[in-house]
């Protein structure tokens, strides 16, 4: 019940955002009446989805209704976003178990590197890979993987790209929390009857931490929405992202983060369900 | 404090970086009055055109020059004032607006605080750059495609201004009322409480000490935000103060920034990536990525310096020395909200 409401709340806190954000499509002017006209139209469509229309192409002044185009744009952001996850948690687990095993003073000063290089922008980051492949494509005439988008819609290089930064910052809060969770005394305690360190690592530890990983994977996820704009934008894949920037909007703003917000949300509550069902737990929101 | 930063390394290289950058970026403005020098179009003695602009970084060292031959390494160090003087002034205020009202609120209508914040979480799945966008984007953009902009260079920046502020400040706001209740969870805030300190008591002698630091940390961290979302508006042709719509030598439509700002000069020569002219957008981007490197530096100094400090005042505590350092280096539980500064 309490889920329903907070669900709600953030659904109208979205729609408020974007009433405020539309006030200033035609110049600039800021007036209560008109913000709560436009509050209503938005939450009016909300409830018929069928009136949020889009120039089907620029100058042409045909409106046409934004389904069922939008989800093609949509799924393939969808994907790229939850299978990106998915990648950087696989590589940032395999990279922390490594780690741990390495010495003490390599550890520190790994760690130093990653504090440091979490901070490159994404930005950096989409067009040095893209200028690499570029230039491998110039230099042998291998082209790896297709560079620039479009309505074909490629998937590993995106990935890839998209990847790192969110690898980089999962690997540094794995290491803290690993760190955290192995001074824990059971760990003493299996080291005591003699348990290998590898088994400790693997089995006890990494289940232990994994809980502690989705608690902040919110924020991880957050985050990747805002480099997904860019790798969008310089990659020419047309996602969601992109489908806004070239039809400004604030209804379809508004619908394409209500789009993108359902499935975090549901993932949230899943998430926060299981790690209290296998914990015992309860997870503060 | 002041001591154990100044010998820290990485935070002395890291302001002092931005330091020079502003510096020598307003020196250039008033000795040389923002003059860019051009590249020549190099000919050998027959007279025979050589190479002609634009150069490469590898032929006009540091950073070759742009289509228009003007030397790049001199429109970054005009930009660079106009740039990180933006960012700092935006996140000096998105911060201290926040600040002053999230300390406030915390201490003294925190029902009310609980009662607002709803409000606010949608945006936390909003990316900046695409709400900053929808708000920005036609008065900074559309309205001037036709036949010039209908408001005035000083509104159009006020209003850039005012929406990339009050964008940042609920978020911030949020962290800035969570440090607190996290120092008002310690002990001796009981007991200052019992002893009859008033709240402006309780802040001004018990929670500052505690908070300046954290503090300064949240507006190094704004700075870098607002340095990404200025890069990323400039890539979304969000240029500063307004894009100009006007046409290049080959008579394609270009938008066109007033200054030689960063985020402008990444906007306008976009599209030359993906030429043999890929450097032209490179080195703005390549210079935000220096600039942020640059805070995060002082960000990595500042906090290592804390734990040396809290360190450092067990060890003087010298009850247990060992045992309370350890406290210290394990003390640092990872709670729910570490990571959401991210």
């Amino acid at each position: 019940m309490k889920g329903i409401v907070r669900f709600f709340s953030i659904l109208l806190s979205i729609v408020l955002i974007v009433s405020i954000a539309g006030l200033f499509q035609n110049g600039i002017s800021f007036s209560f009446p008109l913000l709560l006209d436009e509050f209503v139209a938005n939450v009016k469509a909300i409830t018929d989805l069928s009136t949020i229309t889009y120039e089907s192409s620029e100058g042409s002044g045909i409106e046409r209704s934004v389904f069922p185009i939008i989800f093609e744009y949509y799924s393939y952001s969808l994907s790229i976003l939850l299978l990106g996850f998915v990648l950087a948690l696989v590589s940032a687990l395999l990279l922390t178990i490594i780690t741990l095993f390495l010495p003490h003073r390599l550890q520190e000063i790994l760690k130093k590197t990653v504090g440091f290089l979490e901070a490159v922008p994404d930005l950096f980051i989409i067009v040095m890979v893209q200028l690499a492949f570029v230039a491998l494509y110039k230099q042998t005439g291998i082209l790896l993987f297709e560079v620039v988008g479009g309505f074909d819609r490629p998937l590993v290089l995106p990935l890839v790209t998209f990847s790192i930064l969110p690898s980089l910052f999962l690997y540094r809060i794995m290491l803290l929390i690993f760190e955290d969770e192995l001074t824990r005394p059971y760990v003493e305690l299996a080291r005591g009857k003699g348990i290998s360190r590898w088994k400790i690592l693997l089995k006890h530890i990494t289940r232990n931490s994994l809980v502690s990983v989705v608690n902040h994977s919110k924020s991880i996820i957050l985050l990747m929405l805002t480099n997904l704009v860019m790798l969008e934008i310089i990659f020419n894949l047309y996602g969601i992202t992109w489908f806004i920037i070239s039809n400004v909007s604030a209804q379809i703003v508004m619908l394409s983060i209500i789009m993108i917000y359902i499935p975090i949300y549901i993932i949230e509550f899943v998430a926060k369900r299981l790690i209290t069902h296998f914990t015992g737990e309860e997870v503060p929101s | 404090m002041l001591p154990i930063l100044i010998r820290n390394k990485r935070f002395m290289i890291g302001s002092s970086f931005i330091f020079i950058l502003i510096l020598s970026s307003v020196l250039y403005s008033v000795i040389a009055d923002n003059s860019i020098p051009t590249a020549e179009i190099i000919t050998n003695e027959n007279g025979d055109i050589v190479a002609r602009p634009p150069y490469s970084p590898w032929d006009y060292p540091p950073f070759g020059t742009d289509q228009i031959s003007q030397d790049l390494f001199f429109v970054i160090l005009i930009g660079a004032k106009y740039t990180i003087g933006i960012a700092l002034v935006i996140a000096l205020s998105r911060f201290l607006f926040s600040s002053i009202l999230g300390i406030f609120m915390q201490l003294y209508c925190r029902s009310f605080l609980q009662k607002v914040k709803p409000v606010f979480e949608g945006l936390y799945y909003f990316p900046a750059s695409l709400l900053a966008y929808l708000c920005l984007s036609w008065v900074l953009m559309k309205d001037g495609f036709l036949d010039g902009f209908s408001t005035t260079f000083t509104e159009r920046v006020l209003f850039e201004m005012v929406v990339l502020i009050l964008i940042g400040v609920p978020i911030v706001l949020i962290n800035v009322s969570k440090e607190v209740s996290i120092i008002q969870k310690k002990e001796f805030i009981d007991s200052v409480k019992v002893l009859g300190g008033s709240r402006f008591h309780l802040l001004r002698v018990h929670l500052m000490p505690y908070l300046r630091p954290q503090l300064f940390l949240l507006f190094v961290r704004e700075v870098i935000q607002v340095l990404l979302l200025l890069a990323h508006l400039g890539i979304l042709n969000i240029l500063f103060g307004g894009a100009l719509l006007t046409t290049d030598m080959f008579d394609k439509a270009v938008y066109v920034s007033f200054s030689s700002e960063w985020s402008g000069l990444i906007g306008s020569n976009f599209r030359f990536l993906f030429t043999d002219y890929y450097w032209i957008p490179l080195v703005p981007i390549f210079c935000f990525t220096i600039a942020i490197l640059a805070f995060k530096l002082m960000i990595e100094g500042f906090e290592a310096t804390l734990y040396t400090k809290a360190c450092q005042s067990a060890a003087s505590a010298k009850v247990d020395s060992k045992k309370d350092i350890k406290d210290v280096r394990t003390g640092v539980r990872i709670t729910n909200n570490s990571f959401d500064y991210l």
